[in-house]
């Protein structure tokens, strides 16, 4: 008897005490990422979990192409993690649905914004902030293949291209051998998605996608973009310099294939290059008739509206965003830092650091963001997909942008009015 | 008196056997089921209850010009059915020989099978690319035709799905009919032998009628998996699709996941899933006419 | 005579042909898990890799938690068959043989249940399950197994139905129940069916992936084809591994295919000794 008392006893110390330490809150910090954006993430979260005592930050992750039907899944569920990493084409969708919590008081008395690179878009809503950014990524940058310059001894790109020079080398850079019709090298490459390229070009054109409200399309109604639009034609099909996109059927990324002496695209591209057989090297997107324009984006991080640790979620955000957490992302180059003081971490290579120069372009407003609205998404496939016919050579340029604007506007319309409800 | 005892203990012994799956049903499928259907009648965005909107999402779809042509494409699509299933009978007949090479050759059709999707796509864009790829340049060395925009075409982007589905299911439905055609009795062959029978003869009225059980089950379960079509077309379009190259289940999947329209996604399944059910009770209705089960005489 | 032997050719030079089609895919994935960095994204692609690399499986299984993987696959895979195998025969001899009051009505019911596309269900399937305390485990992808999987049981159900009347009539007259007609007639009878029927729960079980990825958060509880999605980021994905994981996680089924293939055959030629 006296046995069994006293091993209860034990039992009931032993609940209890573990009980008593555990002062420690724990909140679940959700990204997506391959295996090795996920490994750096774990370190941001280790040298949290390490610098005090109070809150330990599990991080789960997903898969990039799970990682919203996940989160919508749990957010319907109602177990959303307590700080999620989010996109701008979801934000504001999530925003106005009330799954972020407001962190407009702390965001405006602890973090000086003025130390980021930062986009609203992103961020708020309404006119209350919803999250913090934690990373930059600017697109519309040009890579070229400095193997191929070298070999058709045309000059390195610099800041002094516009358009007229940038198709003079793609001109000098586009070879076909074996006189076939075909191609082996090719001049340029400009995507046909908003932020690899078409974005920049219509905006260095002079032209807009959106009205300033961002509630219409002018994508046809502004001549300017309209001249962009004929740009991006041209070059695949006045100029031949850049190949049709059903050419394009099969080929994830033109640069990597060697075959491109020039293309632009996302900084994220880099981590990818660097293991690339040949020399390459980056610069600005050339100056169009209205300057030179790029688009810079970024991701944020926000907290579950229902949290049960508000607090705890932000005091984890601040160290992400600060300078510790910004210094491991970087060094390990995972991303961009936002915080201007860090940024130049991740550009510790002598062939990407000339890319330092572009983030000057910020202050001037010419890295512009992407022009989030509700239902971001829906809109752009359409936009991409009914300009697709022209890139292909099927359509005439402005039939396909008179077609997409009225469709996209449908969209737009749609979407603005169910918030305004 | 007998019987109707009997019966009633067949009654009770049939449930039996069949609890597993009511209790799967009921445990599993019911809830999800049941809260689905109401979707289709709601509007939702995952954070306020849903909303019940009557009607509302179905009149949305009928002028849905997205939904009618991922409706069109689909159905286009699905005549991957009667093709494949002739080409995989085809082909089974043709290997169902003792001679090893044949066991062997089965086991190569049924790679593409196991193959990740990813893999099996990736290198049918390639063969299918309009400059560089295999298919066009056979077409003009070999028969000197100018191969059409496989995958950039409207008219040609279905049936290029059509052709990467039908070669990936060829092995898959090939092991199936091998296992109905060799549970044919060899007396059965050897009796329409002596009664003088030619192999038509054999083929048609012997052959096809014993393994109708096994085309019956292709053909209903590859129409149901046609008409759910979705990774082929995310890989070949690269995420990308079109108003020519967007399925039903692709739609579905944008306006659940990508537009926050849970509601609409819901309806559209359960328009399609009405479509399904449609054809299928067609097919089952034919089942009693063609589909024969047993000893042939 | 020579004109079947012509005839006979041809054929077996299409067959041969057509076989070389479906090998295509299989020596990419393999060829491309060995190749270099820069030559995966060449263009024109090139099949044989220029430069052997081994490393790349080496450097996988530094990145990825392949043995893990590994062992999450052969476990979910192994149960599904088993629960799948199990409730499935059970079911479709109910289905095929037993005549109880309301089996159309439950048939199509099943058949229903095939129709509903997997994202449809998803959203309130995982509520359910999350309600149960299964997300982040792996009990969501095999014990539903244990109540049968429609498409099993609508083929085992057309198997038992052209098993002959006359063995179930024979069975009845002995006075025999239903369980023992079961057990000791129709499994017997329908080895090869239930041997193919374990080899594609298997094999669909291996390669099922989106599941995976939906309920668990944490990427050591990934199966092998589901983790290496983690291989893919958002800008570009790193092929040789990805391929690399894809040829491993494809040897074991092709083992099992082999292997099964075989007893398939001698199933039948025992089973026609058994009639």
């Amino acid at each position: 008897m006296k046995l069994r008392f006293l091993s209860t006893l034990l039992i009931i110390l032993l609940l209890i005490v573990p009980l008593g330490a555990q002062s420690k809150v724990e909140i679940l910090y959700m990204r997506w990422g391959d295996l090795k954006e996920i490994e750096v993430e774990k370190k941001i979260v280790e040298a949290f979990n390490q610098s005090q005592n109070k809150i330990f930050v599990r991080l789960e992750s997903a898969a990039w192409g799970a990682y919203w039907q996940q989160l919508q899944n749990r957010i319907a569920a109602g177990n959303a993690p307590d700080v999620m990493l989010i996109s701008g084409a979801y934000f504001i969708d999530l925003a106005s649905k009330g799954v972020f919590l407001d962190i407009t008081d702390w965001m405006d008395k602890e973090i000086n914004i003025k130390n980021y690179y930062y986009t609203p878009d992103v961020c708020e809503w309404n006119g209350k902030k919803y999250a913090m950014v934690r990373d930059i990524h600017l697109g519309g940058v040009m890579y070229y293949n400095k193997d191929l310059f070298d070999k058709y001894k045309v000059r390195y790109p610099d800041w002094t291209w516009d358009w007229n020079k940038w198709l003079d080398a793609a001109k000098k850079l586009t070879i076909d051998e074996n006189k076939d019709g075909i191609p082996e090298i090719w001049g340029l490459y400009i995507p046909t998605w908003g932020e690899g390229g078409l974005y920049p070009i219509i905006w260095s054109a002079g032209g807009e996608i959106l009205t300033k409200d961002k509630k219409t399309c002018v994508i046809y109604s502004n001549p300017k973009s309209l001249e962009g639009l004929k740009f991006m034609y041209d070059i695949r099909y006045k100029y031949k310099v850049c190949p049709s996109e059903s050419f394009m059927q099969g080929l994830a990324d033109p640069f990597m294939t060697g075959n491109f002496a020039m293309t632009t695209g996302l900084t994220s591209f880099i981590v990818g290059y660097k293991k690339l057989p040949f020399r390459w090297g980056i610069a600005p997107i050339p100056s169009g008739p209205a300057g030179r324009y790029m688009t810079a984006n970024q991701l944020s991080l926000a907290i579950y509206s229902k949290t049960k640790y508000p607090r705890e979620a932000w005091e984890f955000i601040k160290f992400a965003v600060g300078p510790k957490g910004q210094e491991i992302m970087g060094k390990e180059h995972q991303a961009i830092p936002a915080l201007k003081t860090k940024t130049r971490v991740y550009f510790d290579e002598e062939n990407i650091k000339p890319a330092l120069k572009i983030f000057e372009l910020y202050e001037k407003g010419q890295l512009r963001s992407l022009m989030f609205t509700p239902s971001w998404l829906e809109w752009n496939n359409m936009l991409e997909t009914t300009l697709g016919y022209a890139w292909q050579g099927k359509v005439d340029i402005e039939k396909a942008a008179k077609t997409a604007e009225e469709r996209v506007n449908k969209i737009l319309k749609e979407a603005w009015d169910k918030l305004n409800k | 008196m007998k019987n109707t005892k009997a019966s009633k203990i067949e009654n009770i012994v049939g449930y039996i056997f069949l609890s597993p799956w009511l209790f799967g049903l009921i445990f599993f499928g019911l809830g999800p089921l049941l809260f689905s259907i109401f979707l289709a009648f709601a509007e939702w965005d995952l954070i306020v209850p849903p909303k019940f909107i009557g009607l509302g999402n179905f009149i949305n779809l009928l002028q849905d010009d997205m939904f009618w042509k991922s409706f069109r494409n689909t159905l286009i699509f699905s005549f991957s059915v009667p093709i494949g299933t002739f080409l995989s009978l085809l082909l089974a007949y043709l290997m169902n020989r003792p001679k090893g090479i044949f066991s062997f050759l089965r086991s190569i059709y049924f790679l593409p099978s196991i193959t990740p999707a990813v893999a099996n796509t990736v290198v049918w864009v390639w063969l299918l690319h309009p400059t560089v790829g295999v298919v066009n340049f056979l077409l003009k060395k070999l028969f000197l035709i100018n191969g059409p925009n496989w995958l950039g075409d409207p008219n040609w982007i279905i049936p290029s799905l059509i052709i990467i589905s039908v070669w990936g299911g060829l092995g898959y439905d090939i092991v199936l009919f091998t296992a109905g055609l060799q549970a044919i009795d060899p007396q059965i062959y050897e009796a329409a032998e002596i009664d003088g029978a030619n192999k038509w003869d054999v083929f048609f009225k012997i052959t096809l009628p014993l393994i109708s059980p096994t085309t019956f089950f292709v053909i209903v379960t590859s129409f149901i998996w046609s008409f759910q079509v979705f990774d082929i077309s995310y890989i070949a379009t690269n995420g990308r699709p079109d108003e020519h190259s967007l399925t039903i289940v692709y739609y579905l999947f944008q306006n659940a996941f990508q537009y926050f329209k849970i509601g609409k996604a819901s309806a559209i399944s359960w328009v399609l899933t009405a479509v399904i059910l449609l054809v299928t009770y067609i097919e089952f209705k034919l089942e009693k006419k063609y589909v024969f089960y047993g000893e042939g005489e | 005579m020579k004109r079947s032997t012509l005839v006979d050719y041809i054929i077996m030079v299409i067959l041969i042909a057509l076989g070389i089609l479906m090998l295509l895919p299989f020596l990419w994935m393999f060829f491309t898990s060995l190749k270099d960095w820069g030559e995966i994204f060449k263009f024109p692609p090139t099949l044989f890799p220029s430069k052997v690399r081994w490393e790349n499986y080496s450097e996988l299984f530094q990145m990825a938690p392949v043995w893990a993987w590994f062992k999450n696959s052969m476990f979910l895979s192994v149960m599904s068959t088993i629960g799948v195998l199990v409730s499935s025969s059970i079911i479709a001899f109910a289905f095929a043989v037993i005549n109880f009051k309301g089996k159309g009505f439950w048939f199509s019911v099943l058949l229903l249940t095939m129709m509903v596309p997997f994202h449809t269900t998803m959203i309130p399937q995982y509520i359910l399950f999350r309600y149960l305390g299964w997300i982040n485990t792996l009990k969501p992808l095999w014990v539903p197994t244990f109540t049968g999987a429609p498409y099993m049981i609508f083929l085992l159900r057309q198997y038992y139905r052209s098993i002959p009347q006359s063995y179930l009539d024979a069975a009845k007259i002995d006075g025999a129940s239903f369980w023992h007609i079961f057990k000791n007639v129709y499994v017997p009878l329908s080895l090869p069916v239930t041997v193919t029927v374990g080899l594609l729960t298997f094999i669909n079980q291996w390669n099922y992936f989106l599941g995976p990825l939906i309920y668990l958060n944490d990427v050591n509880k990934m199966t092998l084809t589901a983790g290496l999605s983690f291989l893919q980021g958002q800008s570009f994905g790193y092929w040789n591994y990805i391929m690399a994981g894809a040829t491993i996680a494809v040897v074991p089924i092709l083992i099992l295919f082999l292997f099964t293939q075989k007893f398939i055959i001698e199933g039948i030629m025992l089973q026609a000794g058994i009639k």
